[in-house]
């Protein structure tokens, strides 16, 4: 693991305390989930040298960043690691073109040099002609693409992304998102992508790990988690159903099989059907639901208060119900049973 | 959180942003007028009342005598060289009570602000007593290197320094107060060392605040009268400033008097307009 990330976080405050030991390797994405408060920009804060670690260690590659037991200490400006931060927080006072060239401009790199590249590196990100734009005058899109080039162009030795989509509208993030695929895909360092949002680690990394209470709750491959979720709020993101069809007005296609959704779209998608929006039905439904069809249990998984139930074709999805449901309706792996969601429950992103 | 009291909660959001843009009323009920008009004219009476009692025809030659030139001349070094001082001091004193924190900041914070609530008099007497010949840092000082403050225009400005700089503290400290300190700490993870982060992010991300900062010392120093007389005395040439001319004038030559308040009116309205013009374009 040569240039990979290798560390222990603590930190402790009044009331909260953080303790995460996060491994990366070269070239791979990790993403980072949590719910709110669970810890993950502290996380950023730490591995940039933006908050100083109570305990632990940072390492990069053959680099030691810090390390609490012996005091060594490099400053953020030394670190070489790229941010993303939440929101951009690109400076309001300097143009599009200039936010890119400060990383080169702070490295001593010359005036026209460093306007030079970041023109080049606007343009990589689809920007090339708001390179005299204030942040104020860009989208919200627009300024995550600034805030992507400006962390790249420098070079870093690693990458942190701290929810890069939280402020963006369902459109915006999808091209944002490709974007992000093509540049992490040739990032020859670590990257470590901070999300809430389930669909953006299962397309953008290859690992994920569940941070809840400044502790890791689980980690490993989506699979790994969806099939042996470690806590309520694994379960929760990794039983979420991603299902890729293609749309055409309010109807998607997957496989060959149809959802009505709430939403026109068209082209590639992915559509999201949390578990607990999915009904059992021992016979077909009547009612509003606008999706039903017949399938066979395939698994049942129990989990404290819920329980998991896995189906097979046409649509291989995965819903949740309660233990009393489960003996009332008397379901087993193999029986024959009706399933129907709300057209309002298929969320529908650009894929 | 579902989607939909998600989506409920920005609508209400929205509706908020709504009713915060709301049409301002076209004019104020009379219970708010008329205190307002009374208020506003006790502002603009005494302005009315010197702009209809100059010497216009005059205002030529009374502002060409000796007494008016050479106070305009020493009102114009000390004014701006207090501000300019301010700003050099004042910026690091406003920086080191907003971002350090250490046992005595209150106490530091209220000494700084002191000099605003202070009698001036108050305030030169003190800076007499500690800067004058005889002083506490004055004595050591004179023997040392044979300057001496008290009565000399280097008197006046530490005096216009003294009751000004507390202005410059006190703007440039809200500025960095409500500045987002991700903005310095996202310059941080792109490689800008401590001056780089100071000279390309916060001093510009804070400029209204030290523009606003260095009119109001100046307009402050400006009009510096009791330190100023009580610490630097009423020298002509020397320590005479404009206020004090307009002082001495009033009892000799009253429409000098009126001719150099005439300047001082004019002068700071015209910053104070400027300052306002600022801070609304600002925000």
């Amino acid at each position: 693991m040569r240039t990979g990330l290798d560390s222990r976080l603590v930190i402790r405050r009044e009331g909260f305390h953080l303790d995460v030991a996060l491994s990366i390797d070269p070239g791979q994405t990790v993403a980072l989930l949590g719910p709110n408060g669970a810890g993950k920009t502290t996380v950023v804060g730490a591995l940039a040298g933006l908050l100083p670690l109570d305990g632990g260690y940072v390492r990069l590659g053959d680099r030691v960043l810090e390390d609490a037991a012996t005091g060594t200490l490099v400053g953020p400006a030394e670190r070489r690691i790229g941010v993303m931060f939440q929101d951009g927080v690109l400076f309001p006072h300097l143009s599009a073109l200039e936010n890119v060239a400060f990383g080169l401009r702070s490295r001593r790199v010359p005036r026209h040099e460093a306007r030079r590249r970041a023109a080049g590196w606007l343009e990589a990100v689809g920007l090339g002609a708001l390179s005299d734009r204030r942040p104020g005058r860009l989208s919200g899109g627009q300024r995550q693409r600034v805030a992507l080039a400006r962390a790249l162009i420098t070079e870093p030795s690693m990458l942190l992304l701290d929810e890069p989509f939280s402020a963006l509208d369902v459109s915006s993030r999808a091209g944002l998102r490709r974007l992000l695929q093509d540049h992490l895909a040739g990032f020859p360092g670590p990257s470590l992508l901070i999300t809430h949002d389930p669909t953006e680690a299962f397309l953008l990394a290859d690992r994920l790990v569940v941070l809840e209470n400044g502790s890791v709750a689980q980690e490993g491959s989506a699979d790994q988690i969806r099939l042996r979720p470690a806590s309520p709020y694994a379960a929760d993101l990794a039983g979420v159903n991603l299902l890729v069809g293609a749309a055409s007005g309010k109807v998607l296609t997957i496989g060959n099989h149809r959802l009505v959704v709430p939403e026109a779209a068209s082209g590639r998608v992915i559509a999201t059907i949390h578990p607990r929006a999915i009904s059992i039905h021992l016979d077909r439904p009547g009612g509003s639901p606008r999706n039903s069809w017949p399938t066979r249990i395939e698994r049942i998984d129990h989990h404290a208060d819920r329980v998991r139930v896995q189906t097979g074709p046409p649509l291989p999805v995965t819903a949740e119900i309660t233990p009393d449901a489960q003996t009332g309706l008397n379901l087993a792996p193999g029986s024959e049973v009706w399933l129907s969601v709300k057209a309002t429950e298929i969320q529908v992103d650009a894929g | 959180m579902t989607e939909d009291q998600d989506s409920i909660r920005k609508a209400s959001r929205r509706r908020e942003g709504r009713s915060r843009t709301v049409q301002r009323p076209r004019r104020p009920p009379a219970f708010i007028a008329i205190p307002a008009t009374i208020g506003l004219a006790l502002f603009a009476l005494p302005v009315l009342g010197l702009l209809g009692r100059a010497p216009w025809s005059r205002l030529a030659t009374l502002l060409g005598s000796d007494l008016a030139l050479e106070a305009l001349r020493l009102s114009a070094i000390s004014s701006v060289s207090a501000a300019v001082i301010s700003l050099l001091l004042g910026v690091p004193v406003a920086w080191t009570l907003c971002r350090y924190d250490f046992p005595g900041r209150s106490l530091l914070r209220g000494l700084v602000l002191l000099p605003m609530v202070l009698p001036p008099v108050v305030g030169g007497a003190a800076l007499l007593f500690a800067l004058g010949r005889r002083g506490l840092v004055g004595s050591p000082l004179y023997e040392a290197t044979g300057l001496v403050l008290p009565f000399s225009t280097g008197g006046v400005i530490l005096a216009g320094v003294f009751v000004a700089m507390p202005l410059m503290v006190l703007t440039v400290e809200g500025g960095l107060r409500s500045l987002d300190q991700r903005f310095e700490r996202a310059a941080e993870t792109l490689g800008a060392g401590r001056w780089t982060v100071l000279r390309r992010v916060t001093i510009p991300m804070i400029a209204p605040s030290v523009v606003a900062g260095i009119a109001l010392t100046w307009a402050r120093a400006l009009g510096e009268f009791g330190a100023t007389l009580t610490f630097a005395g009423n020298l002509q040439g020397r320590t005479q400033t404009l206020p004090l001319a307009v002082f001495v004038a009033l009892e000799s030559d009253r429409d000098a008097a009126l001719a150099l308040s005439l300047v001082m009116v004019i002068v700071s309205l015209a910053v104070l307009v400027a300052l306002r013009d600022h801070w609304w374009r600002s925000r």
